[in-house]
């Protein structure tokens, strides 16, 4: 490092200066290049965000043939079928973000309270962690198989117990059962959500509130309240919008009568009746068939024998080549792959 | 790591890679066939494993390597409940033993209904 002490304040030597000048610039380049590291982020939001929500949102106010047309919309307040819809998803969606948040939010100070190393708190997050990721068909089949007419908790009841308690299993197909199935996932969401903003409390906060005479209700009134607030606005607003726009699990557990918006969808774009369709129909009757095929249990040996030998040459020759590849290139190739993958898919959408 | 270990080890080794070569062969068929993965395939028929296997059908290749493939996991925790056992740690013994009773049930409720 140059010495400047010697040199008057506000004159920078000759030396200093040409480093300050060469520094800024250097500065600048790295900006540029960091700007260039965010292209493929910036193309990924834009291919799976902005143009989806922009094809959406053309197509809102958009004949089949292309004329501009507000009758979409406006048969989303007049049509009765659709406004149900809504008003169902909403319910769903407000139940079961208010009782996931409240359950969620509990157990999360639950396991703020608890030993911060012990193994029960290992335990909970990693279990929320799994247990908020296992939506979908996956999920739907658990319920399916545990308490749908056939399911294990029924027929243990019914032929083991004798009850008729759990007889009937019509409530899981209904917005019920999807209220309870929803609730299941959004407990854990909560809890991975809502748990850093609780770690965040700090003991002193409290004392310092009990010593200027706070009792516990002022602290969480002034204090406590006040702090999570947002936090807890924030994951009641995620777990509102998890619900409202879940489909998978509906539409496998729900399999006749379009009850909520996300079915509805799929419903439009898969009728027959609507003209200009037919490919959108025929790529979302791809996939309802694979959902089907997962409900059962079923496995494709024309899939899953494709998929087995690639993950496992992937899994031998990555384990091999993993530790001498430089780790910036894998990450360049594996967004270029994702990148293709991604238009690959659009393309195979749109036409 | 006691020679019991090793040799399990070498045997899960030996049933993967032969897993392996099964699927290769069944994609391969696949391929020569011109059967695209999304065609749908025929669901597993154990009887059906011998005759697709001699007449070259993809599919027997394929089901019997993922049989293979769903067999070694089960395959280990066998293993280790033997070695549990010859270690004397019969809560471990209990583990493995709870893991294989789940796989079996499941297998049986998947065979007695179809």
């Amino acid at each position: 490092m140059t010495d400047t002490s010697a040199s008057a304040p506000g004159q920078p030597t000759a030396q200093t200066a040409g480093l300050a000048s060469g520094g800024a610039g250097s500065n600048r380049f790295r900006g540029a290049r960091n700007y260039l590291a965010l292209i493929p982020f910036h193309a990924y939001i834009f291919l799976f965000l902005i143009l989806p929500t922009a094809i959406v949102a053309v197509g809102a106010f958009t004949t089949a043939s292309g004329q501009p047309t507000a009758d979409n919309v406006s048969r989303l307040f007049t049509d009765q079928t659709f406004i149900d819809a809504f008003t169902k998803s909403i319910e769903l969606a407000v139940s079961t973000a208010i009782a996931g948040a409240i359950i969620g939010g509990l157990l999360a100070w639950a396991v703020v309270r608890g030993d911060p190393n012990g193994p029960l708190r290992q335990f909970v997050i990693a279990a929320s962690g799994v247990l908020a990721q296992f939506g979908g068909v996956m999920l739907a089949f658990a319920f399916l198989a545990t308490f749908g007419f056939n399911g294990l908790a029924t027929m243990f009841v019914r032929d083991v117990l004798h009850l008729d308690v759990l007889t009937d299993a019509s409530w899981l197909y209904s917005l019920t059962g999807l209220v309870v199935v929803y609730t299941y996932f959004q407990i854990p969401l909560m809890l991975i959500v809502f748990l850093p903003s609780l770690d965040g409390l700090r003991q002193e906060w409290y004392d310092a509130s009990s010593s200027l005479g706070g009792s516990s209700w002022s602290f969480w009134r002034y204090v406590g309240g006040p702090i999570l607030a947002p936090a807890f606005l924030g994951a009641l607003l995620l777990l509102f919008t998890n619900a409202f726009s879940a489909y998978a699990t509906a539409a496998a557990l729900i399999s006749q009568g379009a009850s909520i918006v996300t079915l509805q969808i799929a419903g439009s774009l898969q009728s027959e009746v609507v003209i200009g369709q037919e490919n959108v129909g025929k790529a979302l009757a791809l996939g309802n068939a694979n959902i089907n095929c997962h409900i059962h249990g079923e496995v494709d040996p024309y899939v899953a024998g494709p998929t087995a030998i690639g993950v496992f040459l992937g899994a031998s020759i990555g384990s091999r080549v993993a530790h001498r590849i430089d780790l910036r290139i894998l990450r360049f190739l594996f967004v270029a792959v994702l990148l293709y993958t991604a238009v690959q898919m659009l393309l195979k959408v749109a036409s | 790591m006691t020679g019991f270990d090793r040799s399990i080890g070498r045997l899960l080794i030996v049933v993967t890679y032969i897993a392996a070569l099964l699927l290769l062969v069944g994609v391969l068929l696949m391929l020569a066939s011109g059967i695209s993965p999304l065609s749908g395939g025929p669901a597993l028929d154990v009887s059906a494993i011998t005759s697709d296997l001699a007449s070259l059908q993809p599919a027997g290749f394929l089901w019997l390597g993922l049989l293979a493939v769903i067999a070694t996991p089960i395959t280990r925790v066998v293993a280790a409940a033997v070695a549990f056992a010859r270690a004397g740690e019969p809560r471990m013994v209990l583990v493995a033993v709870a893991i294989l009773a789940v796989i079996a049930i499941s297998i049986t409720t998947a065979a007695l209904t179809g």
